[in-house]
């Protein structure tokens, strides 16, 4: 028995109101999750793991068809095929992230709605199993930078410090996706127009983002506002792992992680302050 | 030790309309806020105060709700719908948030307010187990540690291994219930979850409860059945619209409950348009009412006179095996009999659309004094069920010509029947 455990049921009013530990106590949740996530996916297709490329890949050829072979857009000198790849996957992560933490509530109103327990834990295991497709789809593009490197295609200067960066970037997408999300999916609780919106909006967005056009070709007067976007250098220093091309500029780095990190703390505090009384709004 | 204690707990929604508020209004509403909290706090307060009328949309769904349960105590919770009782055992478990009001929770709360909650369909048997516990607060090693006792007492070993999709409804409930019956908590929160499965998995429940009572759990525990009610629950809070009306001993909660619907019911009803339940088209009840020995409809019968109860009803589709019956509960909610007008072989036979009266003798000497309900049911067995009308109808029966006993005794006889025993005495030496 556990009788030592007290807990008192008060008014929400604090602001910030998210215990650590109690997140902490339900972590085999979390990880039951994530493997659910991951089981289920692999029992309802028939490709399974192939999907993970099927879908990087295909975007791959067809931008390289629309955007560099049609429209002719430079890639800054790397191979066409690489300069998307690495975008696109690095995107796909964090709008995968964002579209299915920003269903959150939605999604599990039924499961809400009976059982308490720290509702954060629902989008924590998003972003962590969203992850292993990242892993997974990294690999594609490592295959692929070996190809172009040994065929000489590459002009590869490798910068480790960039390699350091890695981690700091991931972790950086998963709080940037997971504190929009948050914040969307607070607001589509109220309004429902919201999730519609997000749909094209993603879309929308990645344009903002040096994903199918390198930074250098941005006309200077548009770049500042490509930069305000904290995924723009997150892009750039993950491309630059595997062609070696393009430029991170520290401070603009520097407002993107300051961005990620005040996005994440919003999102934090209005999923807290909807997770307690959402259900009586559904 | 008070398991749990709630203090001055309110909880008020707002109805419907937060769906429907557009972004603009949302704003206009944020401003106007805004000023007002510039004009200080006095206007701040006599808004708030206009807004707990009823008509800004707001509804009071508990007010005021003061209790305190004691370490190993099952209490029950009654009331009729919208009564609060949900509302009361979500804030317990913390699915919502209260308006007013402190809960103060001595150890481990886990709800069970729907039994298989968070089932995956594509996930195993044994999968859902685990994610299900660990939805409900357990740790993976305790879950792994229980696996076996709950697959043993689901009762669906052999089909552990099978995605929970291929499941009966039954299935589901029986291992939900599993799952949820081996948690370590302290406080469990039962919402009618008895209310599913057949008599053989509700008797394996009511079993599984007193277990966890005489392992001495705190158990809080909602429902519509007063039998399962008075059987489990030594204390009983009757709610009625958000407040409680009486807290105590369960069978004077009980009492007071079955009465006031006594009051309201009566021995004649009559539903002009047909009742049933909703979306049934096949069968409408028209009319239902008890008459007595001589004929007349009254709701006061004597112990040593037959009376009837009369059912009418209007089929509007062919029919070849559907039922119109009775259920008699007492007062306290207890469950006297059922019966059928199929238990006569003679009616099983197929109908044709038009007005049925069906007609049910219940013999004289049966029922001891004091005061019943008559719930009508009618339905195809195990398929659909057309009407359930709960204490439609209501009698008392007294007694008048029973001058033996109660000349020497002079006491209302024990139970629930009284059959006329045959009693002879000789005397076998001197």
């Amino acid at each position: 028995m556990n009788k030592s455990i007290t807990t008192t049921i008060k008014p929400n009013r604090g602001l910030f109101d998210i215990q650590i530990l109690e997140i902490w106590s339900y972590r085999d949740l979390l990880w039951l999750l994530i493997k659910r996530d991951f089981t289920v996916f692999y029992k309802q297709t028939i490709l399974g793991p192939f999907w993970f490329f099927i879908q990087p890949l295909l975007s791959t050829i067809v931008f390289t068809i629309i955007f560099n072979k049609v429209a002719g857009i430079s890639t800054d000198g790397t191979p066409p095929n690489l300069f998307y790849m690495s975008g696109i996957i690095a995107w796909n992560y964090f709008s995968g992230c964002l579209s299915e933490t920003s269903n959150v509530f939605n999604r599990n109103a039924g499961l809400f709605g009976k059982v308490y327990f720290p509702r954060i834990v629902v989008p924590l295991s998003i972003v962590i199993s969203k992850l292993t497709t990242f892993f997974v789809q990294s690999v594609l593009l490592l295959i692929l930078h070996f190809y172009y490197s040994s065929n000489g295609d590459l002009n590869y200067h490798f910068d480790y410090s960039y390699i350091v960066l890695l981690p700091i970037m991931i972790l950086q997408m998963a709080i940037l996706g997971l504190g929009l999300g948050s914040i969307i999916s607070s607001l589509t609780v109220k309004y429902r127009d919201l999730g519609f919106l997000l749909g094209f909006g993603t879309q929308l967005l990645m344009y903002a983002c040096p994903i199918v056009y390198p930074l250098t070709s941005v006309p200077e007067n548009y770049k500042s506002y490509i930069q305000l976007n904290p995924m723009t250098p997150i892009i750039i220093g993950f491309r630059k792992i595997f062609t070696g091309e393009g430029q991170l500029v520290l401070d603009i780095y520097l407002l993107s992680i300051f961005t990620s990190v005040f996005i994440f703390f919003i999102g934090l505090i209005i999923f807290s302050k909807v997770e307690k009384n959402f259900i009586d709004t559904i | 030790m008070d398991a749990i204690k709630v203090k001055n707990l309110s909880k008020e929604y707002r109805l419907g309309v937060i769906s429907a508020r557009t972004l603009s209004e949302e704003i206009t509403n944020g401003i106007s806020a805004f000023m007002n909290w510039n004009k200080g706090k006095k206007k701040q307060q006599a808004i708030n105060h206009l807004n707990t009328s009823d008509k800004s949309g707001k509804v009071m769904a508990l007010r005021d709700i003061n209790f305190s349960v004691k370490s190993g105590e099952i209490l029950g919770i009654i009331g009729k719908n919208g009564a609060g009782k949900s509302t009361l055992l979500k804030l317990l478990s913390r699915v919502t948030s209260p308006t007013n009001g402190t809960v103060i929770i001595n150890g481990k709360i886990s709800s069970l307010l729907e039994v298989g909650t968070g089932f995956h369909p594509e996930l195993t048997g044994k999968e859902n187990v685990y994610l299900n516990g660990a939805i409900l607060g357990m740790k993976k090693k305790d879950i792994e540690k229980k696996l076996d006792k709950i697959i043993e007492f689901s009762g669906i070993k052999k089909y552990i291994n099978t995605p929970a999709k291929r499941y009966s409804s039954g299935m589901r409930v029986r291992l939900g219930f599993a799952v949820a019956a081996h948690l370590d908590s302290d406080i469990i929160l039962i919402d009618e979850v008895l209310a599913v499965g057949d008599a053989i998995f509700q008797r394996l429940c009511v079993e599984k409860i007193l277990e966890l009572v005489n392992d001495g759990r705190t158990i809080l525990f909602v429902s519509h059945n007063m039998t399962l009610i008075s059987q489990l629950c030594t204390k009983t809070i009757l709610l009625n619209k958000g407040k409680i009306e009486q807290y105590g001993n369960t069978k004077d909660v009980i009492r007071k409950y079955m009465y006031d619907d006594f009051k309201k019911s009566s021995a004649y009803k009559k539903w002009d348009k047909g009742i049933s339940n909703i979306g049934v088209e096949e069968l409408k009840i028209l009319e239902a009412y008890i008459k007595n020995n001589d004929n007349e409809v009254t709701d006061a019968l004597q112990n040593n006179q037959p009376f009837k109860i009369i059912i009418k009803y209007r089929l509007l589709q062919p029919m070849e095996i559907c039922h119109v019956g009775i259920l008699i509960n007492t007062i306290e909610g207890i469950e006297v009999f059922d019966g059928y007008e199929t238990d006569n072989e003679n009616l099983c036979d197929h109908k044709d659309i038009g007005i049925y009266e069906t007609n049910c003798l219940v013999p004289e000497n049966l029922l001891n004094e004091g005061k019943y309900f008559i719930s009508i049911y009618s339905g195809i067995a195990g398929v659909k069920q057309f009407a359930k009308l709960e204490n439609a109808l209501s009698f008392q029966i007294i007694r008048l010509e029973d001058k033996g006993s109660e000349l020497l005794i002079n006491r209302k006889p024990r139970g629930i029947i009284r059959p006329q025993l045959i009693w002879s005495r000789e005397i076998s030496s001197n």
